[in-house]
């Protein structure tokens, strides 16, 4: 028996592996892009780069940036072709410079990092040139500015494996300008630099956390020298002040008075610029997400943490906030060096493990799939949703699955017990006539009598939060009762007809056998041979029947609750296609693949107690 | 002398034991009828037309024109009604390319294809020595092989409209009232006309009731038998219309399902062991998720349009066939013929299509009519929650859909709801006791029950 629980469980691994690839298969190769769906819906109409920046730190956060299946990044040497490319970064002149002149050919590279048709334009220009020197420019500066863009893209793609032969490069650079142009190369490569602050209504994530947490331990490092020190006892003045940050509120409604509460104790001098090294240091030693937040705000308060590790020269910097810039990527790289400049091993398991595919996997096997971010609506995680879904549609399905079963088998037992009689006849129709009812036109109809001709049952399919407020315990039931009538008889309808056919058909069948006819010869009374006989044996096929039990409480309702309104599941579901937010999507899968996986193999289970002809040796594995 | 019989004609002979059986097989047969001869009944175009010109009279049949419409490149112009909420009553004009075009002339064509398939019955078949059933699959063969025929020639070179295809005839035949001559069909409406000032009005009225009338088209005289939804549509005109949407796409849907069922079952139960096992896991696997959420997702993630879900109910749907026709070959490949023919020599593929299939197949023709009704409830609910063909098609779904969407004042406008559903649940149970005459037909060990 053990062996062979064992044995369905390992069947279940590559059956779950299956979902999950053709779901994500699914997801990712329709057409349209979820993260462009949802700027739009945020209307954002920002300049193209604002909108550029945040498209790319929405794609880092949902790990959309890396490829699909493979990453064959780690093993490819950027070297050569990043030395192309440094002359140019962020170089609109540049790039003029070297189409304008004669090496335009060697340009040509660009043509397969998605700049389009760069010896069409080219010619182009070429052509315009001598006829009208104005539209020539028009075209050159279009041709530019994508070729800028996609430099961009290009090193954003590469990721951290551009960073270490950037950052070799940026050793051995000598030229000011070629230095601070490798700095926003590196820049790109390491997407969006770092944050410090956050929204504490919309914590980050673990991920998340430990890039903060980077960025403030970078802050300790390069402050060393700028900011002196504080000795014993100013430590413990800190320690005071600090303590009593902590013990502030950072709700919702309180959050400004804390706010202004660290800007007085900033202003009044009981904190200063060169506490800032040692209270970042706490911050990097905290490990609970207030705690960051109001320890990062004071430190903002007081200096701007920026300065200490801008990562990009601004356009027109001066040489020596270039060669900070220098200093702060020597510091950032030596923090990191294992995760820019990996080992052969992990180069190699890199080609797997650091692809969406299998970090979703990954995240799914592990249950962390609970703490995504919903892409339909951000600050919302997915465990959360489909909890607040389940709130709604698992009491409902739960009702009417045990109703489907308290009504139909009874009812395929009567047909099949009077089988040819006129009660039989009436309810097999009857049952028929059911069973062609689509739940969604049940639904309407019922709605159109029962709320509009009779005011009995409300539309709504769930009780409004404000009657459940008002209403108590008994009261609650009762509304609820009220509210989910409806819903529940069209959940059951056709339900009811398919199973009650099945039972019936079940029945005749053992009553067919010979074993019953043999029972009936021996004299056993009739009431005996229906009881022990028939519908012990006939009632087994209906235990295959509970598989469907689990999923279906899980799964809740699309049709009915689109049309009563409920935000359960299946709702849930189809609004997460309709804003194509895959994670809630494949989470929603996943748990619904789950919970077939297990109903099937406790039926399996349950079959073989109930039924001492099967046994597990010699059942087929289904 | 007697025709041998077949294995179909016992399946009829039993099946028509039951009177209920019979009236089933007629229902279905009549709603396959309503579809086929749609255009008869409502078309905006008339079926003759005498223009009298100064040139002279000109006798045309607009009506026979249209039934080779087939431009699907045509653009046509509408109010979508489910963006003309979101832009807060501002009725915005939209352009869409009309998708759904190809089931309407596929019906068309059937149409025409009756007349030849007439002709074929009466010289070639009726004298036959074969039973009455082989009689009735010959022409229907026949009948759907010229149908399609003409379909794919109509699609692949469209006639060249002789006329602008969307030329309103109603408002021509007004305007020109003493002096043309149009003959009608008994209810001339279009599925597409729009009429923003008659929207919602109840079953039999018309235009000419309301106070201060004043004619714009020919068929505001006449009667909306069941009333009109939305934009002033005629609800009995887009009920029959939408009859030809709900069987292409069970039909349709059915046939990809059955074929890919019938190859993937066939290919699992004749080879056994690794094939088996791998299609057995990827049946488990889709057979999982809940295939309305599959489709769903299927058709959300691509475009709205009717081969669009019929794809999708058949990519879905092949799993229960290929489990009951794997079974059957897995019952099957041990019995003697079957030896018997490989003992022979027979190829694989011999095998596979000329023994054991024909043997195999019963389950699928329970599996047909079941599937057709099902399919077209899945049309309907997919078109209901917003995933279905577009909206300015027309198709039941797409009422209820319109019905949904006025829930608040769904008192008023009960005809949006009883009619479609009429429908759809007269369609659904008629292809259900068809097919589950034909299940008590097949299957022996039910046959004695009843």
């Amino acid at each position: 028996v053990f062996s062979y629980i064992v044995k369905r469980f390992l069947l279940m691994i590559p059956t779950l592996i299956g979902i999950i690839t053709i779901c994500f298969v699914l997801m990712r190769l329709a057409p349209g892009d979820p993260l462009e769906l949802r700027l739009a819906s945020l209307g954002e109409q920002k300049e193209g780069s604002i909108q550029r920046e945040q498209y790319k730190l929405m794609a880092k956060q949902f790990g959309l940036d890396k490829p699909m299946f493979l990453n064959f990044r780690s093993l490819r040497g950027y070297s050569k072709e990043i030395d192309k490319y440094i002359p140019l970064i962020d170089d609109l002149d540049a790039i003029q410079q070297a189409y304008r002149g004669q090496e335009s050919e060697e340009l040509s590279f660009l043509d397969k990092i998605g700049v389009l048709d760069v010896n069409l334009r080219l010619n182009e220009y070429a052509r315009l040139l001598e006829s009208s020197p104005g539209e020539a420019q028009i075209v050159l500066n279009s041709l530019s500015n994508s070729t800028k863009i996609a430099i961009q893209i290009r090193l954003e793609k590469m990721g951290k494996w551009a960073v270490k032969p950037l950052y070799e490069k940026l050793i051995a650079e000598k030229d000011i300008d070629r230095i601070a142009k490798i700095c926003k190369g590196l820049k790109y490569a390491t997407t969006g630099g770092f944050r410090f602050d956050f929204n504490i209504n919309d914590p980050p994530g673990e991920s998340e956390v430990r890039k903060i947490k980077q960025a403030w331990s970078l802050f300790v490092k390069r402050a060393e020298g700028k900011l002196e020190d504080p000795d014993k006892d100013r430590r413990r003045e800190i320690e005071g002040v600090v303590s009593q940050i902590l013990g502030m509120s950072v709700e919702r409604s309180e959050l400004p008075d804390t706010v202004r509460h660290i800007k007085t104790l900033a202003d009044e001098g009981e904190l200063w610029e060169d506490d800032c090294r040692y209270i970042a240091q706490k911050i990097v030693e905290a490990d609970d997400i207030k705690s960051i937040y109001l320890l990062s705000y004071t430190v903002a308060t007081l200096i701007s943490p920026r300065g200490f590790i801008e990562l990009a020269p601004e356009s027109g910097a001066s040489e020596k906030e270039i060669r900070d810039v220098q200093e702060n990527w020597k510091v950032l790289y030596e923090q990191n060096r294992e995760l820019y400049d990996p080992s052969g091993s992990k180069r190699a398991s890199a080609i797997f493990s650091e692809s969406q595919y299998f970090n979703n996997l990954v995240d799914l096997i592990s249950f962390r799939f609970v703490d995504w971010k919903s892409l339909q609506n951000q600050t919302q995680q997915v465990g959360a949703r489909i909890k607040g879904a389940l709130k709604y549609s698992l009491p409902l399905m739960l009702v009417s699955q045990i109703l489907v079963y308290l009504i139909a088998v009874p009812a395929g037992i009567l047909c099949s017990i009077n089988r040819g009689k006129v009660i039989d006849r009436g309810i097999s129709l009857n049952l028929f006539l059911l069973y062609s009812i689509p739940s969604y036109v049940a639904a309407l109809l019922m709605i159109l009598v029962f709320s509009f001709y009779i005011d009995l049952f409300p539309m709504r399919g769930y009780v409004p939060r404000e009657l459940a407020e008002t209403v108590g315990g008994l009261g609650y039931i009762f509304q609820w009762m009220r509210y989910s009538f409806m819903p529940i008889v069209c959940l059951s309808i056709f339900s009811v007809a398919g199973l009650a056919m099945y039972t019936r058909t079940s029945l005749l069948e053992v009553a067919n056998q010979d074993y019953i006819r043999t029972a009936r010869a021996k004299g056993v009374p009739e009431f005996r041979v229906v009881m022990k006989h028939i519908l012990r044996n006939g009632l087994i096929p209906i235990i295959t029947l509970f598989a469907s039990f689990l999923p279906g409480l899980l799964g809740g309702a699309i049709i009915i609750e689109t049309l009563f309104d409920i935000p359960g599941m299946g709702k849930l579901a189809i609004d997460s296609i309709g804003f194509k937010d895959y994670t809630t999507l494949i989470a929603i899968f996943y748990i619904d693949a789950l919970a077939v996986l297990v109903s099937l193999l406790l039926t399996d289970i349950l079959y073989v107690t109930v039924d001492p002809r099967i046994s597990f040796g010699s059942q087929e594995v289904r | 002398m007697k025709a041998p019989q077949t294995y179909l004609d016992i399946v009829y002979s039993q099946f028509k034991k039951s009177k209920i059986n019979i009236l089933a097989l007629l229902g279905a047969a009549l709603i396959w009828a309503v579809a086929i001869f749609t255009p008869l009944i409502v078309s905006s175009y008339p079926l003759v037309y005498i223009e009298r010109g100064e040139q002279g009279t000109d006798i045309s049949s607009p009506w026979f024109k249209s039934l080779f419409y087939t431009n699907s490149e045509e653009v046509l112009q509408f109010v979508d009604i489910t963006r003309e909420r979101v832009v807060e009553n501002e009725k915005v004009l939209y352009t869409y390319k009309l998708f759904e075009i190809h089931p309407d002339l596929l019906f068309n064509m059937l149409m025409l294809a009756t007349i030849p398939a007439i002709i074929y019955w009466v010289i070639f078949v009726r004298k036959c020595q074969v039973s009455a059933v082989h009689k009735w699959v010959r022409v229907f063969m026949v009948y759907f092989i010229i149908g399609v025929l003409l379909t794919v020639l109509g699609s692949i070179k469209p006639l060249k409209p002789t006329f602008n295809t969307r030329f309103d005839y109603t408002e021509y035949a007004l305007k020109n009232r003493g002096r043309d001559t149009a003959i009608f069909t008994l209810i001339p409406f279009d599925p597409y006309q729009i009429d923003m000032e008659f929207e919602y009005k109840k079953p039999f009225s018309r235009k000419a009731d309301i106070d201060g009338f004043e004619p714009k088209r020919i068929n505001d005289w006449s009667y909306h038998p069941l009333g009109t939804t939305g934009n002033g549509y005629d609800l009995f005109t887009r009920l029959l219309y939408g009859t030809r949407i709900s069987i292409t796409v069970g039909i349709v849907a059915v046939f990809i399902y059955s074929s890919l069922g019938t190859i993937i079952g066939s290919i699992a139960g004749y080879f056994g062991g690794k094939p088996d096992l791998i299609i057995s896991r990827i049946i488990e696997v889709i057979i999982m998720i809940p295939s309305l959420f599959l489709i769903a997702i299927l058709v959300g993630l691509t475009e709205r349009s009717v081969y669009v879900v019929m794809l999708a109910i058949g990519i879905i749907g092949w799993t229960g066939i290929a489990r009951l026709i794997r079974g059957e070959f897995l019952r099957q490949r041990s019995i003697d013929f079957v030896v018997a023919a490989q003992a022979l020599g027979a190829s694989k593929f011999r095998l596979i299509f000329r023994h054991i299939l024909p043997n195999a197949i019963h389950p699928l023709l329970v599996a047909i009519p079941f599937g057709i009704a099902a399919s077209a409830t899945v049309e309907g609910a997919l078109s209901f929650i917003g995933y279905g063909v577009r909206p300015p098609t027309a198709s039941w779904g797409i009422v209820l859909e319109e019905a949904r969407r006025n829930l608040d004042t769904l008192g008023d406008k009960w005809w949006l709801i009883v009619f479609p559903s009429l429908a759809i649940f007269a369609t659904v149970a008629l292809f259900n006791l068809v097919g589950n005459g034909i299940r008590d037909a097949v299957d022996p060990r039910l046959r004695g029950i009843q």
